[in-house]
């Protein structure tokens, strides 16, 4: 009798767990996955991806980084794997350059308004991925460069080239909007 | 470019993000989608557990039962093709009773093979508790 009940705590445990994190970090999640496939329903699939994928994963987790940083990595991973796959290329792509000319406020707005921050988060939305995480993780995500390495699989150095070549399109991004 | 960079948070929250929730029918979702792939590592090491007293399939679905793991109720085919993988494995030992039931119990083998999976289950165990409790 008794090894069952351990073993049933075993499995409660690891529900609890993936509980608190779909409560911590749920959010925050989400809104990562938006900032790589920028598309709402794709972000809601792939976020539901990445917490069944995290469960699955518990087990690898070593305890070496924070369980956030672990779980921000699979999350980052998981998004690149998808702008990756031929589905996003051949699928979601076609539909996202059409709905993305009238994309729900967005584009609309920085038109109407010319509001300064909108057309900031347009022209971040552009950057390439790369460039683009490192301004989402350092700036939205107010992360200290050294977790952003970790997260992103290179080196502390690669994420401060990127920051500060990522800047440099922007600013010329913007530019470029302005006088065109 | 730093300044302008500081208000992104601010007004990504106010736009694109602001019809942009992790709502509970996403939580409800990824549930059920755990629930349906319980890790079979998890459903092997509770088999495993079982199966140190002798015990028939039957039985067995039914201490699974007992210990959350519901995948065999609907298809105890997926059971019989577990058992069988063991004792190819040569870690079961079965044996038919007066009645033509078939028992299940482990031999030293599958006990051997049961402590190394215990033991890393446990180091495991450890490494959640130590994130929540540290």
């Amino acid at each position: 009798m008794e090894e069952l009940i351990v073993k049933a705590l075993d499995l409660d445990e690891k529900d609890a767990l993936i509980e608190e994190l779909m409560d911590n970090y749920g959010q925050e999640i989400i809104r990562l996955v938006y900032s790589y496939v920028n598309n709402k329903e794709v972000a809601e699939d792939l976020t539901q991806d990445i917490f069944v994928k995290c469960y699955k994963a518990l087990h690898t987790y070593n305890g070496k980084s924070q369980l956030k940083t672990w779980l921000w990595s699979i999350a980052i991973n998981h998004c690149k794997d998808f702008l990756k796959s031929w589905y996003n290329k051949n699928v979601v792509m076609k539909e996202e350059i059409a709905e993305n000319r009238t994309h729900k406020g967005m584009v609309e707005e920085v038109v109407i308004q010319k509001e300064e921050d909108d057309q900031l988060i347009s022209v971040v939305m552009t950057l390439p991925i790369k460039y683009r995480e490192v301004i989402y993780l350092f700036y939205y995500e107010d992360l200290l460069i050294k977790e952003i390495a970790v997260m992103t699989e290179v080196s502390v150095n690669t994420v401060k080239t990127r920051l500060r070549r990522a800047k440099q399109l922007l600013e010329e991004r913007l530019e470029g909007s302005k006088n065109g | 470019m730093d300044e302008r960079l500081k208000r992104l948070k601010k007004s990504m929250d106010k736009s694109v993000f602001s019809d942009l929730g992790f709502t509970d029918q996403h939580q409800k979702a990824i549930r059920e989608r755990v629930n349906k792939e319980i890790k079979d590592e998890d459903i092997l090491l509770a088999v495993m557990q079982l199966l140190v007293k002798e015990k028939t399939g039957f039985e067995l679905v039914n201490f699974l039962r007992g210990r959350g793991i519901r995948k065999f109720e609907e298809n105890e085919g997926i059971l019989y093709t577990l058992l069988h993988q063991l004792e190819q494995d040569s870690c079961l030992k079965s044996s038919w009773n007066e009645w033509n039931i078939k028992y299940y119990r482990l031999n030293n083998k599958g006990r051997k093979k049961l402590v190394k999976l215990e033991k890393q289950h446990i180091d495991k165990k450890f490494a959640l508790k130590e994130l929540f409790e540290g």
